[in-house]
């Protein structure tokens, strides 16, 4: 298994402002969501925390036991560009580096193929920990085999935690520290650093189990819950018949339960690169009707606008608004399969588009709008990957193409979901989910191809209506209706009643029936609908 | 003159003469109708799926970043009434991995096959015009496919055919009638039907078949060979299916 770093900077939004006031640093201060009485907090400084001040906030109520607490607002730009940088940093050491986009100031780092670099997987932890406080930042670094265990290892920094990590595997009273790190380790901020190191996939189980659930919970009711039946740590969930944990527990804890079992990980992904959006504006002499003569005007603007292109940046997204000879103006947005800077795969989109939409005006002026990123250099990938070419380049750019030609909408994959409503079950995804991130699903309904022991027997397909119709019950043939089915769910919100038949219509006399109808009568709603036919 | 060894492959008439594999179907334009065309369909999509699996493992795809690399079945319809996936999963067929593309018209849904063909990277392209349900909506449009696709004539049709040559992948018509796609260049026509199992001669078929007991009704689906300018005319293929549960 490759071995994965985690960089917690805790209470990233607090350190990004002492960072920039550092006068700051040693008093109680708060940072909240905006300017107002009302503004929740999202972070707290340790002398803070010691007052009473915890996530989530009111300010006013704050200011009632804490009335000479500093109060500060950091904005959405500030905390990305300190993200970027931290980033930036961190490439330097590993080329994949992901973040929680939950949670900022959280990376992982693959560190897998660098125990030749580094003697130990302290020394990589340490000087990870030295990266970041390099920036002006302080993190906890846990170096272990997967994303949750390593959180959990920066979030709760018990006195057995470190004893392991310095190599010595006494267990002292672990369930009572780790839950008493949690209470205040949503984590104040001390501006300490620490690293956490596990030397087996068995050892950060082992640890991970005597770790308090709290910091992992995103709702604080599924942690009262939780609480109130004694179960703290992540080894006293993992003890729970899993059967019964999304039912009585709810969904979030069931994710936690698989998460801690192994099966599944902490959501992570690349930090969104940073992009600049250059315009290109072109008054035209004489108004321009039809896409060809379009096309050569924008391509020459195009080529313009990829000419002053910086070094490694490619255009990712294209906006084009033609002005119309008599008022009004026609929009555009085309996006490429993969970031590119070639003039005439971006071209092709546009005659795709431009062709599909036959304009009924001619155009005087043309703004070209470009969504500019730099493009992401991984070195290790030169040499296991090869870039698609000829054909398979061909086949990865035909949904950009389609979706050029025919709407941004006409293109879609299925996803299978775990509901009830047969019109639930599945959903439209514009992208294919990548074949690593797709988790084991226990649900018969919605699992990948059982081949092997159903091959012999075929079930009958069904379709369906994306969103069920409303049934003209004049025109329903004659025939036989075999149900009532009866489907009852949502009964905590907006419930649904639903008794479902399948009517055969009278064959015309031949051998075979002819398709048969699946519909439903809806309860609630005192309606006849049809969901599809068989 | 030069040319490809792979250029001068021929679609090939397997001796079991099931008329609805990739081996036949490949470089050619089927047409498919009738009731259980889709019960039918899934073992050639299955089929598909694991040539796919096979080839992009030999060529080291799945190195790619992990993606599911490329698309080889593109679904394109004119229509809202989609296949029911779960029963498409049930029956072996990996639902995430087809690209369902949605055009208002069958003019529209030729001219994204063409594109797909063109791109070299599809090996299965289904053409789903059947939309039996919309009859009996109170809110359906009348968009009276079967005319508008009548405008795909020939031309429109030996392009497609040209290129499902030039790429070796196959072209799946879905229609509610046999002969909607008119026209001499479909090289297959094949009708789908389905009946209530109840002979002695299905319940034995049936038990062969290992069918789950827990399942709804038992059905016998007849995939019958209407057209065909290789194989036996109508020649038909029997199997037992399984109906979905609540279905006697």
């Amino acid at each position: 298994v490759a071995r994965t770093a985690c960089c917690n900077i805790i209470e990233f939004p607090v350190q990004v402002l002492t960072r920039h006031m550092p006068h700051l640093r040693d008093s109680a201060c708060i940072v909240l969501a905006h300017e107002a009485l009302q503004a929740p907090v999202i972070g707290y400084s340790a002398k803070a925390f010691e007052l009473g001040v915890r996530h989530g906030m009111r300010y006013s109520a704050v200011l009632e036991f804490a009335p000479h607490v500093q109060a500060a607002t950091v904005s959405q730009a500030e905390l990305a560009q300190a993200q970027h940088q931290v980033q930036a940093a961190l490439q330097s050491l590993s080329d994949e580096v992901l973040h929680n986009r939950d949670e900022p100031g959280v990376f992982w780092v693959n560190a897998g193929g660098l125990n030749l670099l580094y003697a130990t997987a302290r020394a990589f932890a340490e000087q990870l920990g030295g990266e970041i406080s390099r920036l002006g930042f302080q993190a906890r670094v846990g170096v272990g085999f997967t994303r949750f265990g390593t959180y959990l290892a920066t979030v709760n920094v018990t006195e057995s935690l470190q004893e392991d990590a310095n190599g010595s595997h006494g267990h002292s009273g672990s369930r009572g520290h780790s839950a008493h790190a949690a209470e205040g380790a949503g984590g104040a901020f001390t501006g300490e650093s620490s690293a956490t190191v596990f030397h087996s996939i068995e050892h950060e189980r082992r640890e991970v189990s005597r770790c308090a659930l709290q910091p992992v919970l995103r709702s604080e009711r599924a942690g009262k819950r939780l609480r109130r039946l004694g179960i703290v740590t992540v080894g006293e969930l993992l003890r729970l018949p899993r059967s019964e944990i999304r039912s009585t527990l709810g969904e979030e804890v069931e994710e936690l339960y698989l998460t801690a079992l192994g099966e599944r990980d902490l959501p992570a992904a690349p930090l969104e690169e940073a992009h600049r959006t250059p315009v290109a504006r072109r008054s035209l002499d004489q108004a321009l009707a039809g896409s060809e003569p379009l096309l050569r005007v924008i391509q020459e603007m195009l080529n313009m606008e990829l000419r002053r292109l910086r070094r490694g940046e490619q255009v990712a997204r294209m906006r084009l608004t033609l002005e119309l000879e008599r008022g009004g103006e026609h929009r555009e947005e085309l996006r490429a399969a993969y970031p590119t800077g070639r003039c005439e795969l971006l071209v092709r989109l546009l005659r795709l588009r431009l062709e599909a939409r036959r304009l009924e005006l001619p155009v005087v002026s043309i703004v070209l709008e470009l969504d500019v990123r730099r493009a992401r250099a991984r070195q290790s990938m030169l040499f296991f990957e090869i870039e698609p070419q000829g054909d398979e380049q061909h086949d990865e750019s035909l949904p950009a193409d389609l979706r050029a030609r025919f709407g941004d909408d006409a293109v879609g994959y299925l996803e299978p979901c775990e509901r009830q409503l047969p019109e639930q079950r599945v959903r439209f995804v514009e992208q294919a989910k990548p074949l690593a991130s797709r988790v084991t699903q226990q649900d018969e309904s919605v699992q990948e191809p059982q081949s092997a022991q159903q091959d012999e027997s075929v079930q009958v397909v069904r379709r369906a209506f994306v969103v069920p119709q409303r049934l003209n019950r004049r025109l329903l043939p004659p025939g036989t209706l075999s149900g009532p089915y009866a489907l009852s769910c949502n009964w905590w919100g907006n419930s649904e009643r639903r008794l479902y038949y399948y009517l055969v219509p009278e064959s015309s006399g031949g051998e075979f029936s002819p398709t048969a109808v699946w519909l439903y009568y809806d309860l609630e709603r005192a309606c006849w609908m049809v969901q599809g036919t068989v | 003159m030069l040319c490809r060894a792979r250029d001068l492959q021929k679609p090939v008439q397997p001796s079991s003469g099931y008329p609805l594999t990739f081996a036949v179907s490949r470089g050619c334009i089927t047409e498919l109708s009738g009731p259980a065309a889709l019960d039918v369909l899934c073992r050639l999509l299955r089929e598909v799926q694991q040539r796919s699996a096979q080839r992009s493992s030999a060529h080291g795809s799945a190195r790619r970043g992990g993606a599911s690399g490329a698309v080889r079945v593109v679904w394109i319809m004119t229509h809202q009434s989609l296949p029911f996936a779960p029963d498409l999963a049930a029956n072996g067929v990996a639902v995430r991995d087809i690209a369902f593309v949605f055009t208002p018209h069958p003019v529209a849904a030729a001219q994204a096959a063409e594109q797909c063909l063109r791109s070299n990277g599809v090996d299965l392209v289904i053409l789903d015009f059947a939309e039996p349900a919309a009859g009996l909506c109170a809110t359906a449009e009348h968009t009276q496919p079967r005319e508008r696709m009548r405008e795909i004539d020939n031309a429109v049709l030996g392009r497609l055919l040209r290129l499902c040559r030039r790429s070796h992948a196959a072209l799946l018509a879905i229609t509610e009638r046999s002969g909607d796609l008119a026209g001499s260049l479909v090289f297959t026509r094949l009708v789908a039907e389905r009946r209530r199992s109840s002979s002695a001669a299905d319940a034995t078929a049936d038990a062969n078949a290992g069918a789950n007991a827990g399942a709804g009704g038992r059905f016998v689906s007849s995939l019958k060979l209407v057209k065909t300018k290789t194989g036996r005319q109508n020649a038909a293929y029997r199997e037992v299916l399984r109906g979905p549960y609540g279905m006697l």
